[in-house]
């Protein structure tokens, strides 16, 4: 008798219980055994991120990666002054002579 | 699409990267200022003299040295730039000289006094001596040498013998060992456009190609004094011209007129003192800086030289490749410093006539036969100014480095007119079709000028490149009918070339007398000089000479003057006469100067007196003289072999007038 009231009460339990469904198991292992800093980090580190990606944002990404790689190059090239005289090239233009530099810088302002 | 990345990942390929580049681009600026402020020449000086100075005994001389004494740049008779009548060109050498004269003086002077024996004192002394020179202290120089010799001599050293042979060049001509005591000095002043006396110049001379001295490897030179003086001594009697060593400085902003065919005589025993002159450039002042003309005129203006009797114009079109190498004259003998030009005359003056590679006229390039008419192209040009003699004053052209000479930039567009189908067609490098649609063109409209120009100047490029005789009977009549419109005297001109070349000789009458019309009158020297050799070939020898007359004392460089002897020969002056006027007119040419023509008379004078029939030789000389005639007027360019006259000098004579064209 007493065996059938103990199944009989958990089969109430069960069906009583039937709708609900424990998800906790990790969130009560957790404050029950806490894991230690290395362990935390380890898995911040392994952390697998995921995006969702479109043309746009694709374009633009590889854009600012590129400016950024050409950055060096572009503060170096903005950084830089006229050549000194002993690197700088001569032309010849309609018969007299020029620093190319020169030349060039005054013809492209005279042409824009 | 997704991207599933982990942290790891991302940190170690992407943000550690993007951490060192911003810190690099944040970090390159400073350390190339740095680095650049310790680059400068100033900053090289000043650590070299410190290291030096630092120094003593040994290492010091050896750091001297390597400083001031071995860099290349240090040699004696280094400059930028040569300028003379052969070339203007730079040194490639741009190894940077950051020690001044002034700091060198001293360490050379420490060096060539204590330096052990070798090729470093060898090459000290020079560079020492050179510094003497420059300071106007040659007998400081000469003693230095001889010191250093003597103190080489008692360690029994070889070198002392090199610096002996340096000074025996140096001493006055009548002490000079092994040297004809009459050997002759030039000497003179280099002055500046502003009157200022040039220092530290170099002053070259050249000797005739082929000569035994001063060729263009090994030339007598000397540099500048403090006040601009110069001598070098010990110079051989002959022909000379004078070539200048400048820096970038020293050449900025000016010009040295000179021609390929400038020449000085050196007589034996003699100084020849010549005052050597940089003129400022000219300044051109209209049309510059790409202005894009629309009027009908177009007027050229620069600024006067003084004494300036005429100028003459180039202009320059750029080639299918954008570059303006490649300049014509537009006008000569403008008589002030402007010149007014009708843009239909400007249309009617043809490009350079180039030669493509392939020797295949399609492959001519169209700019230049489009040539002003191309309202796409930037043009350029350039002012030379002449003196009464027809010597060079000055130029616009030369050295413009400093930001203050690229005010005026030589260059304009000719925008009076649009390209039309057929020019597109032609720039496109399609001639043949061009040529055929400006027939149809010009056809069709008799008005049509430029269709008519551009068929003309097609075929008279088809017929100067590949000689083809039809298309030269198509092209007469159109030059006909375009010289009696608007026309400029260069087609004429290059009319008459051609019709010489081919020895057409009717023809080429007909269009000497038009080329005159077309240049107001006026005939240029080479071609009067053209005129009179072919009177000469054709056996009018009287009529050369007098043609000869009028152009020998225009033309410096005497180009014909061979052939003035060979006609006045014929007309029954003696080799004595021909002999002194070998000598009134010099040929000077390019590396030639003027002692060919005289010694080769000499030669034929002494044969004919050696070898005691007079008469005989004469005739001899006579057949020869028209034998060659005739073999040129049937091929004014021939350069057969002259039929042996059984006289070395005679047929040496002949060969050299054979080589006159």
């Amino acid at each position: 008798m007493k065996e059938t009231e103990r199944s009989a009460v958990k089969r109430k339990l069960d069906e009583e219980l039937k709708l609900h469904t424990f998800a906790g198991q990790e969130a009560v292992l957790k404050r029950t055994h806490p894991a230690p800093r290395r362990t935390r980090l380890h898995a911040l580190w392994n952390r697998e991120l995921e995006w969702v990606l479109n043309p746009a944002s694709l374009m633009g990404g590889t854009a600012a990666l590129l400016l950024l790689a050409a950055l060096p190059v572009l503060s170096y090239t903005l950084q830089s002054p006229h050549p000194a005289a002993g690197q700088r090239e001569l032309i010849e233009v309609g018969g007299s002579i020029y620093w190319s530099d020169t030349y060039r810088n005054e013809v492209d302002r005279l042409e824009n | 699409m997704k991207i599933k990345i982990k942290v790891k990942h991302l940190v170690v390929y992407v943000l550690v990267p993007v951490f060192l580049l911003t810190a690099a681009a944040l970090w390159i600026p400073g350390a190339v200022d740095r680095y650049q402020a310790s680059q400068t020449p100033e900053a090289i000086r000043a650590r070299m003299l410190e290291k030096i100075e630092a120094a003593s005994g040994a290492d010091k001389l050896e750091r001297i040295a390597e400083f001031a004494i071995l860099p290349s740049a240090y040699e004696p008779y280094t400059f930028d730039v040569r300028l003379g009548p052969r070339a203007m060109m730079q040194s490639d050498d741009g190894n940077p000289a950051p020690l001044t004269p002034e700091d060198r003086l001293p360490l050379l002077e420490l060096y060539v006094g204590s330096g052990p024996p070798g090729d470093t004192l060898l090459r000290a002394a020079n560079q020492l001596a050179y510094e003497y020179d420059a300071l106007g202290q040659a007998e400081e120089a000469n003693r230095m040498l001889e010191r250093t010799a003597d103190r080489l001599d008692l360690d029994g050293h070889a070198d002392a013998q090199k610096l002996q042979q340096e000074l025996a060049k140096r001493e006055p001509s009548t002490q000079a060992h092994g040297k004809t005591p009459a050997a002759s000095t030039f000497s003179g002043k280099l002055i500046d456009r502003d009157g200022s006396p040039v220092r530290r110049a170099g002053i070259y001379l050249l000797g005739e190609e082929g000569s035994e001295s001063a060729e263009q490897n090994d030339p007598y030179q000397t540099v500048t004094d403090p006040n601009g003086n110069f001598e070098i001594r010990n110079v051989a009697p002959g022909f000379y011209q004078v070539e200048l060593g400048l820096d970038y400085e020293q050449v900025d902003g000016r010009s040295r007129p000179v021609q390929w065919d400038d020449w000085i005589e050196i007589k034996q025993g003699r100084n020849l003192s010549k005052n050597l002159t940089l003129r400022p450039l000219i300044e051109l002042q209209s049309p510059v800086n790409g202005q894009k003309l629309t009027e009908d005129t177009v007027e050229f203006r620069w600024t006067p030289v003084q004494g300036a009797a005429y100028y003459d114009m180039t202009g320059f079109i750029p080639d299918r490749n954008g570059l303006s190498g490649t300049g014509t004259v537009i006008r000569s003998r403008i008589p002030e410093n402007r010149l007014s030009l009708p843009i239909e005359e400007l249309y009617a003056t043809p490009g350079a006539s180039t030669l493509p590679d392939s020797g295949k006229w399609e492959d001519a390039d169209p700019n230049y036969l489009l040539a002003y008419m191309n309202p796409n192209a930037r043009f350029s040009w350039l002012v030379r100014a002449y003196d009464a003699e027809g010597r060079a004053l000055s130029e616009s052209s030369g050295y413009r480095l400093n930001p203050e000479q690229t005010n005026h930039l030589p260059f304009f567009y000719l925008k009076q007119r649009e390209l039309s189908g057929t020019d597109r067609l032609l720039l496109k490098g399609r001639l043949s079709q061009a040529l055929e649609q400006y027939r149809q063109e010009a056809e069709s409209d008799p008005r049509n000028i430029h269709a008519l120009r551009m068929r003309a100047r097609l075929i008279l490029s088809n017929v100067e490149i590949s000689h083809d005789t039809e298309a030269k009977k198509e092209l007469l009549p159109l030059l006909e009918r375009l010289t009696a419109g608007v026309s400029a005297p260069q087609e004429a001109e290059r009319m008459l070339s051609l019709l010489y070349e081919e020895a057409d000789w009717d023809a080429y009458e007909h269009y000497y007398e038009r080329y005159i019309r077309l240049n107001g009158g006026q005939i240029e020297p080479y071609l009067r000089s053209l005129h009179a050799a072919s009177l000469f070939y054709r056996s009018r020898a009287g009529e050369a000479v007098q043609e000869f007359e009028q152009t020998l004392p225009d033309d410096p460089g005497h180009r014909f003057v061979g052939l003035y002897l060979a006609a006045q020969l014929q007309e029954g002056r003696t080799l004595g006469e021909a002999l002194e006027l070998a000598r009134r007119y010099p040929e000077l040419g390019y590396e030639q100067g003027g002692r060919g023509w005289p010694n080769l008379l000499n030669t034929m004078l002494s044969e004919r007196s050696a070898g005691g029939d007079a008469a005989a030789f004469d005739t001899r000389l006579r057949t020869s003289l028209d034998e060659f005639a005739q073999n040129r007027a049937a091929d004014p360019l021939a350069s057969l072999p002259p039929t042996p006259a059984g006289s070395a000098s005679i047929d040496a004579f002949v060969e050299a007038l054979t080589n006159i064209r």
